[in-house]
């Protein structure tokens, strides 16, 4: 026999419905629940987390061998300490500064899959299972439409490089002899929080731009990934080719690198051996790369709450 | 039935809009009220379009529309309506990787709810739709028929006085359609709420409506109350008599009173409008010594109403 408690009586809402409001806030939870759900995508989050622990170690390893005391303090009777070896070497080799550039040059690979996995169905999908009538249907804006669907995937792209990188200038302030990390490298901590949200909101804006302009996840996902693959094939071969590394700026990834030598003041970073081409010139291209895709989401946007 | 209200809901002036070289809608003039209308119309009629634009989903290439007193062509006149207006569309449209629960919770927060009376109501209106013990399942493991029920809960949570239900019964099973329109017409009835019922089967918007609206060709062929539309073919009476009939049907034509159909010693008689009280056909059966054995009183099916004004020329 079936248990049943519900009664099918309509109960009128007795109420008012508010007026404005942040309408992309219930959106955008529900974004990131609803991404969340699945635990295996979770996955992509490993390698920052455990980078994150690598590299927080380090910086920690460092300041304690600088301060003269034993990194692992359990291990002090059992002979010369391996890891204290390799934390004199990094304390010796190793700027903290420079850590997290490379650490976070690393990581916007990551942020970049994160991103693309979770970014690439979030209006392809809408579009594709027509839920976006469900959405315009309410009196929700194009704007927080958009917010809703943006503001969920900057917080999952923020998950792989602004929380490492918060992480690693917390121990290392901690770590720091006299707070020295703070009162010497206090910079680094806003030109690495600067440097994660234009990298983490460039990708996010792309990514989402393609998403708006397909029908189906995998089919953003490749045209996403190929995007940042190609322009950054693109621009290295010509950049090889009329050796003039301007043409680096064709790429995403490229324009990211010039940013953050600028940012950190570095004359090298990874592959690129030198930045001989305009920083200004690198803002501009990116933001018009930014600008070229809020362009497209509220072109596609339109087109969903106007053409639906 | 009756009606929610008398003021107009919706009305329409010389709304026309194109998909390239096909017309939609041509010049479309409607005065809907309150209470439950049925938009009929053959595939391609113009229906669906109609809602949308209705809800400023699509913009009209000529004309104005007024719902619930906004305007939808602007955008503070589309949030006004949106939010007085519950919309239950045909596809599918469901948000993949979410519970019932959460999909109608987070739609409501979208129409205005707070967050406890969104998750409120939406158990609410789930409960009156009959999905009490699905909610918590993902909405993509549900059957045609439950997520039938969970477009019409998303489109009640935020308690609209009128909603806008695009083939309620597309693709359900004939117990499912039947708890279906039994929710359409308590909405409509008990509820009090304004509807305007798309689709294609005659049978639903019978049941469901009061007035109903037949749209051909991007404009309206027809429209009126069907009580009134199906009277207006004349009065239809099924008798049964007793003895030789003969005579009796040489009287009946000779008083205009038509036979539409003869089966034995029934026939189905139409009478017009001032035969209303059918005193005539008693007075015709004793002159010829006829008996009637039984009388009953047919309606013209909404069906015949349908396909005339389909039939009807266009006016020149």
């Amino acid at each position: 026999m079936k248990a049943s408690t519900h009664t099918e009586i309509y109960r009128p809402f007795v109420g008012e419905l508010a007026r404005g409001g942040m309408r992309w806030r219930p959106l955008a939870q529900s974004t990131l629940r609803s991404a969340l759900r699945k635990k295996l995508p979770l996955l992509l989050f490993a390698p920052p987390a455990i980078a994150t622990v690598i590299f927080s170690f380090i910086v920690y390893a460092k300041f304690a061998v600088e301060s003269g005391s034993n990194p692992m303090p359990g291990a002090q009777d059992a002979g010369p300490s391996p890891i204290g070896a390799i934390g004199g070497m990094a304390g010796n080799l190793i700027q903290v500064r420079e850590m997290i550039v490379g650490f976070h040059m690393a990581m916007d690979f990551f942020a970049l899959l994160i991103v693309a996995w979770y970014g690439s169905g979030l209006i392809a999908e809408d579009v594709r299972r027509k839920a976006y009538l469900l959405y315009f249907a309410r009196p929700l804006t194009r704007i927080d439409y958009l917010l809703g669907k943006w503001l969920p995937l900057v917080l999952l792209g923020a998950g792989a490089t602004l929380l490492p990188g918060v992480v690693i200038c917390t121990v290392a302030a901690f770590a720091s002899p006299h707070w020295s990390f703070i009162t010497e490298e206090g910079d680094t901590i806003w030109k690495m929080l600067l440097y994660s949200l234009v990298s983490v909101c460039v990708q996010t804006s792309l990514i989402l731009a393609v998403s708006s302009l397909t029908k189906r996840k995998t089919h953003a996902l490749a045209v996403a990934l190929g995007f940042f693959a190609l322009t950054a094939g693109l621009g290295a071969m010509l950049a090889g080719m009329n050796r003039e590394p301007g043409w680096n700026m064709l790429s995403v990834f490229g324009c990211l690198k010039r940013i953050a030598a600028g940012l950190f003041d570095l004359k090298r970073l990874g592959h690129f051996r030198s930045f001989e081409w305009s920083l200004s010139w690198t803002w501009i291209v990116l933001g018009a790369w930014v600008v070229l895709a809020w362009v497209v989401l509220f072109w596609r946007t339109r087109r969903l709450e106007l053409n639906g | 039935m009756t009606s929610a209200s008398a003021a107009p809901v919706i009305e329409i002036h010389e709304l026309s809009k194109s998909y390239g070289s096909v017309r939609a809608l041509d010049k479309l003039s409607l005065t809907l009220e309150g209470g439950a209308v049925g938009l009929l119309g053959p595939n391609g009629a113009g229906k669906t379009t109609l809602i949308k634009l209705l809800l400023g989903l699509l913009v009209p290439d000529s004309g104005t529309a007024s719902i619930a007193g906004s305007n939808p062509a602007t955008a503070a006149g589309r949030l006004a309506l949106r939010r007085s207006v519950g919309y239950m569309p045909e596809s599918d449209c469901l948000i993949p990787g979410m519970s019932a629960i959460e999909l109608v919770a987070t739609l409501g927060e979208l129409s205005g709810l707070s967050r406890e009376d969104a998750m409120t109501r939406a158990h609410e209106v789930l409960d009156y739709v009959g999905l009490d013990e699905s909610r918590y399942r993902d909405c993509e493991q549900y059957s045609t028929g439950m997520k039938q029920r969970l477009k019409l809960a998303q489109a009640l949570v935020h308690d609209p006085p009128l909603l806008l239900l695009d083939e309620p019964t597309n693709g359900l099973d004939p117990k499912g359609r039947k708890h279906m329109l039994e929710l359409v017409a308590d909405l409509g009835t008990a509820q009090g709420k304004s509807l305007l019922v798309c689709s294609h089967l005659l049978p639903d918007v019978e049941r469901t409506c009061e007035r109903v609206v037949v749209l051909k060709a991007g404009h309206a062929a027809l429209e009126g109350s069907i009580a009134d539309l199906t009277q207006r073919r004349g009065r239809r009476l099924r008798a049964n008599f007793g003895g030789a009939l003969e005579p009796l049907d040489a009287l009946l034509a000779q008083a205009g009173i038509a036979v539409e159909s003869t089966s034995g010693n029934s026939r189905v008689l139409v009478l017009n409008e001032a035969e209303a009280d059918a005193d005539s056909l008693f007075a015709l059966c004793g002159r010829a010594g006829v008996r009637i054995e039984s009388l009953s009183e047919l309606r013209s099916s909404l069906e015949q109403v349908f396909l005339e004004g389909l039939s009807r020329e266009e006016p020149a």
